[in-house]
């Protein structure tokens, strides 16, 4: 399969290329840094369409892998850049993939919408996400709400991965190997589209679903 | 939550027909209105004279006032809710895609955050109630439809940022819960009795006469009753298809909209068929 990677710079993303391809999956990155000027990423974007008709990154594509939205989650400080870069900047990228017929995203999301619960609560898909307007959990809520349209409207199979980015830190296997489920995922259900698992080994967070569907080995 | 029965109301986005409806609703009472939009008095009043079938602003009187500011930057917002007890937001953009995150989106953000800077007592924000997608999963085909059912906006712009803004502000009013906050979900605004070509003179399910909206808005700040951070509230006339209505408005706001439009599906009475 034809994968692209979408990130900032960092080792992980180097570490799911190399583990892809060990799978037999052809890999491409896109790195993204310097969002440090005003709407540079979103920019980005815009520049990356026009070039993309010329070197074809995203039109030669099976399926993407979005990891972007890592670099925002990391207890960042909400402003208007933010905002737009776990917003508009995913839109545009999805408006892109709507355009291209790419079938299958994974989105690389936080556990972090859960923080507001007590800590002894186990959690699973379906609590409620609770943002914080203070911290970077109300940009990931942003961020997923932004996908799961274009997974409802139904052009494209989303699998949303919520990950604690300190414990993928420490074991990056323990998202590998939701990602690479995640690209062998099939849609059973005719019409449904979006799809969220919890993927952590503490035990604050119930990972039955992701172990019964997704097939996830923790 | 208390009641604002007087005091300066800051009307975002005034310069459309739905700020044109405030306007002539709130002059003659207690409150003060500061309409705020991104443009001129003069230049929406061009604007509107283009435009037929909707209600038109003419002009100004005092002491209410028409500012200039844009909702994309923090610091104008700051600055035209200085001294304000409540806030109407109407400001939306439908079209542009980086100006509708802009507007409907960080504008939320920048809503809220100077309400809480402000201390600004009650906060309505609009939105669009999410009736035309056409997708699975959707409430086109359902029925007796709730106030607070979850909206299905799709990748259409303007419905999908301005659920983004309404994510932003949950996650606000959940925190802070002396802001005051709710909203009103507006779809199909009409004249009750004017036939004016729209959707071939069909009226759609969620519809709304202009002449009880301003009310709406005046039950919105006299309102003691909320039970959630953003009470949600459809803001229709009650038609007798039964796919929308405006009980919970009626319940808790006070408001009951006098017109359900009986012109345009009664096939009797005005044609003599």
């Amino acid at each position: 399969m034809k994968i692209l990677i979408i990130n900032s710079k960092s080792n992980f993303t180097w570490e799911i290329k190399k583990y892809l391809e060990n799978k037999g999956h052809s890999v491409k990155l896109l790195i993204l840094n310097n969002f440090k000027k005003k709407h540079e990423g979103k920019l980005s974007v815009d520049k990356l369409l026009k070039d993309d008709q010329k070197n074809n990154i995203i039109y030669n594509t099976d399926l993407v892998i979005y990891l972007f939205q890592f670099k925002l989650i990391k207890n960042i400080k909400i402003n208007k850049e933010n905002i737009i870069l776990s917003t508009l900047f995913p839109y545009k990228w999805c408006s892109l993939f709507k355009k291209t017929k790419i079938k299958r995203i994974i989105l690389g999301s936080s556990l972090n919408l859960y923080d507001k619960y007590p800590n002894n609560f186990k959690i699973d898909e379906q609590w409620a996400p609770v943002p914080s307007p203070e911290d970077s959990s109300l940009l990931t809520l942003l961020c997923e709400n932004t996908f799961r349209e274009f997974a409802r409207e139904g052009t494209v199979s989303i699998v949303c991965l919520r990950f604690n980015l300190e414990e993928i830190k420490l074991d990056p296997n323990i998202a590998m190997n939701a990602i690479n489920k995640s690209i062998l995922l099939e849609d059973k259900i005719p019409g449904y589209r979006w799809h969220v698992y919890n993927i952590s080994n503490n035990n604050r967070y119930e990972t039955r679903h992701a172990k019964l569907f997704l097939k996830w080995d923790s | 939550m208390a009641s604002i029965i007087q005091g300066r109301v800051c009307i975002l986005g005034a310069g459309g027909p739905v700020g044109a409806v405030i306007y002539k609703k709130f002059k003659k009472t207690k409150y003060v209105l500061r309409l705020v939009d991104n443009k001129p008095l003069k230049e929406i009043i061009n604007l509107q004279n283009k435009i037929k079938h909707v209600p038109k602003i003419t002009s100004i009187e005092k002491p209410h006032e028409w500012i200039v500011a844009d909702i994309s930057s923090y610091e104008q917002i700051l600055s035209v809710l200085d001294g304000c007890d409540g806030v109407i937001n109407l400001t939306v953009n439908r079209d542009e895609v980086d100006i509708a995150f802009e507007v409907n989106v960080i504008g939320a953000f920048n809503l809220m955050r100077a309400s809480i800077e402000k201390n600004i007592k009650r906060i309505i924000q609009t939105g669009p109630a999410t009736v035309h997608p056409r997708f699975e999963g959707d409430y086109y085909y359902d029925y007796h439809i709730p106030d607070e059912t979850p909206s299905r906006p799709g990748t259409d712009l303007y419905p999908l940022t301005k659920n983004l803004g309404s994510d932003i502000i949950n996650a606000f009013a959940l925190e802070y819960p002396e802001l005051d906050v709710i909203t009103f979900l507006l779809s199909r605004l009409r004249y009750a009795n004017r036939k004016d070509g729209r959707d071939d003179d069909v009226v759609i399910a969620y519809s709304t006469a202009w002449e009880d909206l301003g009310e709406a808005f005046l039950c919105g700040f006299k309102s003691e009753e909320k039970m959630e951070a953003n009470e949600i509230f459809h803001i229709c006339g009650n038609l007798p298809m039964s796919k929308y209505n405006s009980k919970k408005a009626g319940k808790l706001l006070g408001w009951y909209p006098k017109h359900n439009f009986s012109k345009f599906y009664s096939l009797y009475k005005n044609n003599g068929r």
